[in-house]
């Protein structure tokens, strides 16, 4: 019975929002007819011309119409929606009378029937409360997971994002923030993408707290295909979010229009690490939109691969350099019996363990990170024993290696 | 080469040498002149330039102040079976026809002669490819004197029990058939700049064949802040170990491996002779030349054919792998070659040597190269470095990289990251005085390594090889590694994730780097150097 219903309103969302994308319907205007209609249930068998007729015509007598939930449809309309009801209704009106359209949509929620993709409109009392504040939402939101009651129940929602090249210290720093956080009864949120996503989202399924992905394409297409696992399990186990119906490959345009969602769904923003021109600024734009906290954790002056979260301290964010100050600001109470802090079990490597020539291969790491020919001619080791020693300082965890530079793990000493 | 005085049968034969690879055959060429219209033909499968050979003889001959003899004349090489090519029968079968003519009568020596050069329309003998290996050809055939083209003359020279006589003209050669044995011996004094030769090649064997000249210098000093880079191409040189460069445009890779053949140690005779043997089938023996002794050094164009690379043709021409017999085979832009030719290079990577097989052919080229291959690590190539921004996604890195094929990036020992220098640097290396020491002294190391792993091989009564050679099965043994290190280096291996094949790799430039360190047993930091060395993967 269930099921079906679920089939039903899948159709019903799928038609909804791809009538609205061919016909350019404002987004306002979206959530207006939702709304007049009482969700999604009932949207077959409203009348859309009288419905347009009057909400155009006559704005201010709304409250006597006919139609139920109709509270807040009475706000004058935009510039943008009045263009549309004088200028394109008319097409609008008749491609909603359809029969095609509706059974087309009905063959393709069929496809993804096994799929447990619900629909969620902004009528729906499971609508995430945080995105419902934000003007721009998504009138329909495709969910796929067992249930939004988990993430609505957790105390703090929180977005991590970041750059998708990032630098041992991005993963480093993610990995910390997220591991810290986990034990307080928080929901990770990010974008699925490559680099800080990814890893914010691997290290909260590890630290078994509740992670929400919001992809920008449908939540069935795998994008980045090789974080198909993870999507794969998310989608079973936690939830991953998206506004387009299934079968919808990610378009170079979604991506800003996903980063509002990123921000809307959130209390708070961190940046972990971001260069600038980067589309985590984006979100933390949105962010600043929709009065959401933005933090941001500082990084290297000399090293471009931070510039963007400096920039954004610059600007007003919060500086981050504990995650205990966001259990502090936001008064957390610990949920998990899990006393393993990162902070204080940070291995401690004793410093006579090295030799010369590694504590000075060390210090010069300490200041920037280089590759082996500077580092030769910083340290002035000779060639073959400074990689010697590179190689025991890897296998030892204190150093790392990416494209050819060599970086400290713990960038703190 | 002998005279059957009977009026009836007028009949010459000259022993003259077929190449197959570049291994000869004796070919036996018979003349014989039947009464007749005039009518000249050639029997035994000979190609076009065999078959027009008939043009050049007739004028050579009339050139040169003989009769061509009037009738029914058919020549014939046998073996009958054997594919022929080439012009070099132009003089043996001048020969054959002056003799079955009566023109000329051979000297009645039991000292079987074998014969080749090209003819021109005046007579004169012209050089040819591949002398040298006819002339190894006669020597295992128990032929002890050849007459060659005189141009030919110092290649053929190095074959030692082989009387070479050199010839200028069709007259020339007649005259030393029809000479006794000790007046063709005298034979070769008569040869021009033959003194000047030996001197020359005296004081070049004197001098150690030190091929360091101004322009390699220049090569060297301008590699001076790549140190990395430096350093694995010694190793690379010191224990054969092929190797992959990956780096920017204009980060010195093309330099750098412009550098290895000035760091391998002289060739011995008989690699110097193998060399010359390929180099002289395939033509590209300079005039006048003797043996090469130079390391030869190949970088193709990215756009190089299958055949081209491993050798094959109509007619079986050698490859550039097998031109790079015993030197290097540079391959720029390693990715852009297509999958199919970097996938050739698999057979001769692996033996040493490559086989090709046709429908009217089989033959088998020695490619004994060290591979050199530079790339770009990315696309844009700006992945390493650190300044430009790279846009590659690391996706299509990983995808770039892979067009060389897994089992080809296995067989690469060493993989260097290399990035442009910096300003500073660049002020460095003008400002420094070139001076060749350093380049030198490196040359001796690696020469002294290579001693050092010849020494080992023949104390576990191995056949010589070096280290990036060694199989799998002599490997721990011979390099008397212990327990504790493999278990060492095992835990290394383990730790960075590192294939079964990657591991041997780690080991084998461990043992290489051990040697260079003049260290009879392998030590933990030569295989944390080894671990440098090692392809990253792309995060």
């Amino acid at each position: 019975m269930s099921m079906n219903y679920n089939i039903k309103k899948l159709a019903r969302a799928i038609w909804y929002v791809q009538l609205c994308r061919s016909n350019h319907v404002p987004t306002l205007l979206q959530h207006r007819i939702l709304r007049c209609a009482g969700g999604l249930d009932n949207i077959y068998e409203i009348d859309i011309k009288q419905l347009l007729e009057r909400i155009s015509v006559f704005p201010e007598r709304c409250d006597k119409c006919l139609y139920r939930h109709c509270s807040d449809c009475c706000i004058e309309l935009s510039t943008r929606e009045n263009r549309f009801v004088q200028e394109r209704s008319n097409h609008f009106i008749a491609e909603w009378q359809r029969i095609s359209l509706r059974k087309e949509a009905a063959d393709h929620a069929l496809l993804h029937q096994n799929d447990h993709i619900f629909p969620l409109c902004v009528t729906d009392h499971e609508y995430p409360a945080n995105l419902g504040e934000v003007r721009s939402k998504p009138a329909v939101i495709f969910c796929s997971g067992p249930d939004l009651t988990a993430f609505n129940q957790t105390h703090l929602k929180i977005t991590v994002v970041g750059t998708r090249k990032p630098s041992p210290y991005g993963i480093k720093v993610t990995e910390l923030i997220v591991e810290e956080l986990s034990p307080y009864n928080v929901a990770i949120i990010s974008g699925l993408a490559r680099g800080i996503d990814t890893c914010a989202h691997n290290t909260s399924i590890k630290h078994s707290c509740m992670t929400i992905g919001v992809t920008a394409g449908s939540s069935d297409i795998f994008y980045p295909y090789e974080n198909k696992e993870l999507q794969t399990y998310m989608s079973k186990n936690s939830l991953i979010v998206s506004e387009h119906p299934p079968g919808t490959k990610p378009m170079k345009q979604f991506f800003p229009a996903r980063n509002r969602i990123l921000s809307g769904l959130a209390d708070i923003i961190i940046v972990t690490e971001s260069p600038e021109n980067s589309g985590t600024l984006i979100t933390s734009f949105f962010a600043a939109e929709q009065n959401r906290d933005v933090y941001a954790v500082p990084g290297n002056i000399l090293q471009k691969t931070s510039s963007g979260c400096n920039r954004l301290i610059i600007d007003g964010a919060v500086l981050l350099d504990n995650p205990r100050q966001i259990i502090d600001d936001f008064k957390l109470v610990r949920e998990s019996v899990n006393n393993h802090s990162f902070l204080t079990d940070k291995p401690k490597a004793s410093k006579e363990a090295f030799s010369v020539e590694e504590m000075a291969i060390l210090r010069c790491l300490g200041e920037q990170s280089m590759d082996t020919d500077v580092l030769v001619q910083k340290t002035g080791i000779d060639v073959n024993r400074l990689m010697s020693s590179l190689s025991i300082l890897e296998l030892s965890g204190e150093i790392i290696c990416r494209r050819g530079r060599y970086f400290l793990t713990y960038c703190s000493n | 080469m002998e005279y059957i005085n009977k009026t009836k049968v007028k009949y010459g034969r000259v022993m003259s040498c077929a190449l197959d690879g570049i291994q000869g055959t004796l070919v036996e060429i018979e003349v014989s002149l039947l009464p007749g219209l005039p009518h000249f033909e050639i029997v035994g499968l000979g190609d076009c330039a065999v078959r027009e050979s008939r043009n050049r003889v007739y004028a050579a001959i009339r050139n040169s102040h003989y009769d061509f003899p009037q009738g029914r004349l058919t020549a014939s090489y046998a073996p009958a079976w054997l594919r022929k090519e080439g012009t070099g029968f132009d003089l043996a079968l001048a020969l054959a026809i002056l003799i079955a003519s009566g023109q000329l009568k051979p000297a009645e020596i039991d000292c079987p002669c074998c014969v080749f050069g090209e003819l021109s329309l005046t007579g004169r003998v012209k050089p040819l490819p591949g002398v040298i290996c006819r002339a190894v050809a006669c020597l295992n055939q128990g032929i002890s004197q050849i007459i060659i083209p005189q141009d030919n003359y110092y290649e053929a020279v190095e074959i030692e029990g082989v009387n070479s006589l050199a010839v200028t003209n069709l007259r020339d050669a007649a005259e030393i058939l029809s000479c006794n044995y000790l007046e063709r011996m005298q034979h070769n004094n008569k040869i021009p700049n033959k003194i000047e030769y030996l001197n020359n090649k005296l004081s070049i064997s004197e001098k150690g064949n030190s091929l360091l000249n101004d322009d390699s210098l220049t090569l060297l000093s301008k590699l001076s802040g790549q140190k990395k880079a430096l350093r694995a191409m010694l190793i690379a040189a010191s224990g054969w170990h092929h190797s992959l460069l990956l780096g920017s445009a204009g980060c010195g890779k093309t330099t750098l491996a412009r550098t290895v053949p000035l760091l391998l140690p002289d060739m011995d005779h008989e690699s110097a002779r193998s060399v010359t043997m390929v180099h002289s089938v395939a033509g590209k023996l300079p005039q006048g030349s003797g043996l090469i002794n130079r390391r030869p050094y190949e970088s193709p164009h990215h756009s190089v054919t299958k055949v081209a690379m491993i050798g094959g043709g109509t007619n079986p021409k050698p490859g550039l792998c097998s031109l790079a017999h015993k030197g290097v085979l540079f391959l720029d832009e390693m990715t852009e070659f297509t999958s199919g030719v970097l996938d050739c290079l698999r057979q001769p990577l692996e033996g040493q040597f490559i086989d090709i097989s046709r429908h009217n052919y089989n033959v088998r080229w020695p490619a004994d190269f060290l591979l050199i291959g530079a790339a770009n690590p990315c696309k844009c190539g700006n992945y390493l470095e650190p300044e430009l921004q790279c846009r590659c996604t690391v996706e299509s890195v990983r995808r770039h990289l892979d067009r060389i094929s897994g089992p080809l990036l296995d067989r690469m020992d060493l993989v260097v990251e290399m990035r442009r220098l910096s300003v500073q640097d660049l002020t460095g290396t003008v400002n420094r005085a070139i001076s060749c020491e350093p380049a030198l002294e490196a040359r001796k190391k690696v020469s002294q390594s290579w001693i050092k792993q010849y020494e080992r091989c023949s104390n576990y009564g191995l056949p010589p090889m070096l280290n990036g050679r060694v199989d799998n099965t002599n490997m721990v043994k011979l390099f008397e590694m212990d327990d504790k290190l493999l278990n060492y280096a095992a835990g290394f291996a383990d730790q960075l994730g590192l294939s079964a094949r990657g591991y041997i790799r780690v080991l084998r430039l461990a043992r290489t780097i051990s040697d260079l360190d003049e260290s009879r047993l392998v030590k933990k930091c030569h295989v944390a150097e080894a671990l440098q060395f090692r392809l990253q993967k792309p995060v």
